[in-house]
């Protein structure tokens, strides 16, 4: 099964507030499918890289290419309307409404999804949470562990089936034996599927599991062994 | 189209105006939620900052129910007022202020004015087109109550003939009214003048009280009616009547023996008549003849200005709400601004984002002005009631439509500014949203 689309990325470069370039990347090429894990020190432009190949990065110049799509050059109507197709994010810190429950939370691309998809993604999302064996009580998430959180926040990434997840740091808030069990579902997920999988990080052990690794230090990127 | 609007009903066309001021938020709602489904969010964002959303609605609802109150309440008076003097069709007196004239028979306010002599009211009570020539009597009190020297007739007139208990029938008996401290089968002794300088214990001689008038909604409620002939002779005068009619009350009477009255209270026998009587005793140096309702209707012309000025000083006051409200809504959509980005990052599509920004902005606004409504209705009783209390005029203010098209055109034009902090919001960038 192979779902993923490819990534092209030719003179990247993101400038931060003053003007000053926080990222550069002359030349990335992924194939579909492929798991590229991004590993740098802190500050060296790993979340800016993630945010820039989702398209969020408003000051990125050059070109992002994900399979035929110039992803710079959309207008930010259409970059968003490929994002809601085409791409899953994960965060460091979740990100959920603290005030709904799993499956509301799993399933919230569904209320600006045209009305015919809702009830499919709704049912995708209980799928994905039970894939993931998160327990879809009545509570909100508030009360949920660390761990669950962030399975409630994989399980939105993926309910939309993505052709692309992006993970920032999605086990940097977890202890050991819940970013272990998160690694293992969400390669399982991507690996079954065929996604294509970008994660920056500084786990050592989901980095291991990578297909490709990329090191980002002093603005230069080079491929990690 | 003028003449189809004219033909409509008043409540039609006032039904239609509400329904027009409403609909440019209803038209934004329908374009901003269509194909969308932002209802858990906006539940979520009012749960999550729910004690700012409360202080916030709060504020709107006292904003709006103070301008409704406000504006409810002058109506009121006005109504009050009007209704206060409709048994009082012409007032005869001798010249002076209509207005000074008009508070003494009318609303019962203490003057020393000068007083008519018995062949003017003589010429007034045998007028042909004269059913009641009514004279008034002032200048006692019991427990700060006005104790009103007048005829039978009168008082009949005053309380459409249902009087409980009876009319009085001889010189020590009253009437009292609906609100006045002293209950059929109690005695009282009325003090000389009113207020703190009233003296007791002046007049020697005890009233009993016989009847009680039903609720006029004006100050004689709380006033006793005597006998006019009763306040002429406690205050050592002639009482009216010859020597050989002293027992008699009421008209006729005897112009030799008629001490004076200040004012006599006239109801003709048709409207126009009101109107030839008000000619005719319209009389340089002698009398002078008034509508209490046209020196009302001055009144409130005078009033008119004033309530343009409350008008506009409650346009002003929403003005500054409107901008409270946005400055507010600014501030509260910084609150959530990470979580905007969150959706944004999700790919939701802008008008999502404004529309959630938006019934946010529309929730808080529509529950503020609700309350505001409610609220407006409650102040407006409680001062009516306050105002009812200190005045003795009934003053029954309550939110009509004027209230309704105020409160809906306030938050129609704020359902319309929302857009503003919701655009503007949009300009935010996600990323530092997100990092936010």
């Amino acid at each position: 099964m192979d779902n993923g689309l490819s990534l092209s990325v030719r003179d990247l470069t993101v400038a931060g507030d003053r003007g000053r370039s926080i990222l550069s990347l002359d030349r990335l090429v992924l194939e579909p499918g492929v798991a590229l894990g991004v590993q740098g020190p802190s500050g060296a432009g790993k979340s800016t890289l993630i945010f820039a190949l989702a398209g969020l990065a408003a000051s990125a110049t050059g070109s992002v290419r994900w399979g035929e799509t110039d992803l710079l050059s959309l207008s930010a109507r259409r970059t968003a309307a490929f994002r809601a197709r085409n791409i899953g994010l994960i965060f460091q810190d979740f990100l959920l409404f603290d005030e709904l429950g799993a499956e509301d939370n799993a399933s919230v691309q569904s209320l600006f999804a045209p009305r015919g998809r809702r009830p499919g993604l709704r049912e995708q999302a209980g799928a994905m949470l039970d894939r993931l064996k998160v327990p879809k009580a009545s509570r909100t998430v508030a009360s949920y562990s660390g761990g669950e959180r962030q399975r409630v926040s994989v399980a939105r990434a993926l309910a939309h089936e993505p052709a692309i997840v992006l993970a920032d740091e999605p086990t940097a808030s977890l202890h050991r034996a819940a970013a272990d069990a998160l690694t293992d579902d969400l390669l399982a997920d991507v690996r079954a599927r065929g996604r294509t999988l970008i994660v920056a990080s500084h786990d050592e052990r989901l980095l291991s599991r990578m297909d490709r690794r990329l090191h980002l230090a002093d603005g230069t990127v080079r491929e990690a062994a | 189209m003028r003449d189809l609007w004219l033909d409509l009903s008043a409540t039609t066309q006032d039904a239609i105006l509400l329904v027009a001021l409403l609909l440019p938020g209803a038209i934004l709602a329908a374009l901003l939620l269509r194909g969308f489904a932002p209802g858990p969010l906006v539940r979520a964002l009012l749960w999550r900052f729910r004690w700012a959303n409360a202080v916030f609605a709060l504020l709107i609802a006292i904003s709006v129910g103070s301008g409704l109150a406000l504006i409810a309440q002058e109506r009121g008076l006005r109504q009050g007022t009007a209704q206060a003097a409709d048994k009082f069709d012409m007032v005869v007196s001798a010249p002076g202020s209509e207005l000074t004239m008009m508070l003494a028979a009318v609303f019962l306010q203490a003057t020393d004015a000068p007083l008519l002599d018995g062949e003017t009211y003589q010429e007034i009570a045998t007028h042909p087109r004269v059913k009641i020539a009514a004279p008034l009597a002032f200048g006692d009190s019991y427990e700060r109550a006005p104790v009103v020297g007048t005829i039978a007739d009168f008082v009949t007139y005053l309380s459409d003939g249902e009087i409980e208990g009876r009319m009085w029938t001889s010189t020590f008996e009253a009437v009292a009214g609906a609100n006045a401290p002293a209950g059929i089968g109690d005695s009282f002794v009325p003090a000389h003048g009113h207020g703190d300088s009233a003296e007791e214990g002046a007049h020697g001689d005890a009233f009993t009280v016989v009847g009680r008038l039903p609720p006029t909604g004006s100050p004689w409620d709380n006033a006793i009616l005597i006998p006019v002939e009763a306040v002429w002779a406690v205050h050592g005068l002639a009482d009216g009547h010859a020597p050989d009619a002293e027992s008699r009350l009421g008209p006729p009477f005897d112009a030799r023996y008629f001490p004076g009255t200040p004012a006599v209270v006239v109801r003709a026998e048709s409207l126009g008549a009101t109107y030839a009587l008000r000619s005719e005793f319209t009389r340089d140096a002698e009398t002078m003849a008034f509508f209490p309702g046209a020196v009302l209707s001055d009144l409130y012309r005078i009033m008119g200005d004033v309530r343009q000025a409350m008008s506009a000083l409650t346009l002003v006051t929403q003005a500054l709400v409107a901008i409270s409200v946005l400055l507010g809504l600014f501030i509260l959509s910084r609150l959530f601004r990470r979580q905007l980005a969150l959706l944004r990052a999700l790919g939701a599509p802008p008008r999502f984002i404004m529309a959630v920004i938006w019934s946010y902005a529309a929730a808080l606004l529509a529950a503020g002005t609700a309350l505001g409504i409610g609220l407006g209705y409650l102040t407006a009783a409680v001062l009516s009631r306050v105002v009812t209390a200190r005045t003795d005029i009934l003053v029954q203010a309550s939110l009509g439509w004027t209230e309704m098209h105020l409160a809906a055109g306030f938050l129609s034009a704020m359902l319309v500014l929302s857009l503003v902090p919701a655009w503007s919001v949009l300009r935010a960038p996600v990323l530092s949203g997100l990092r936010s």
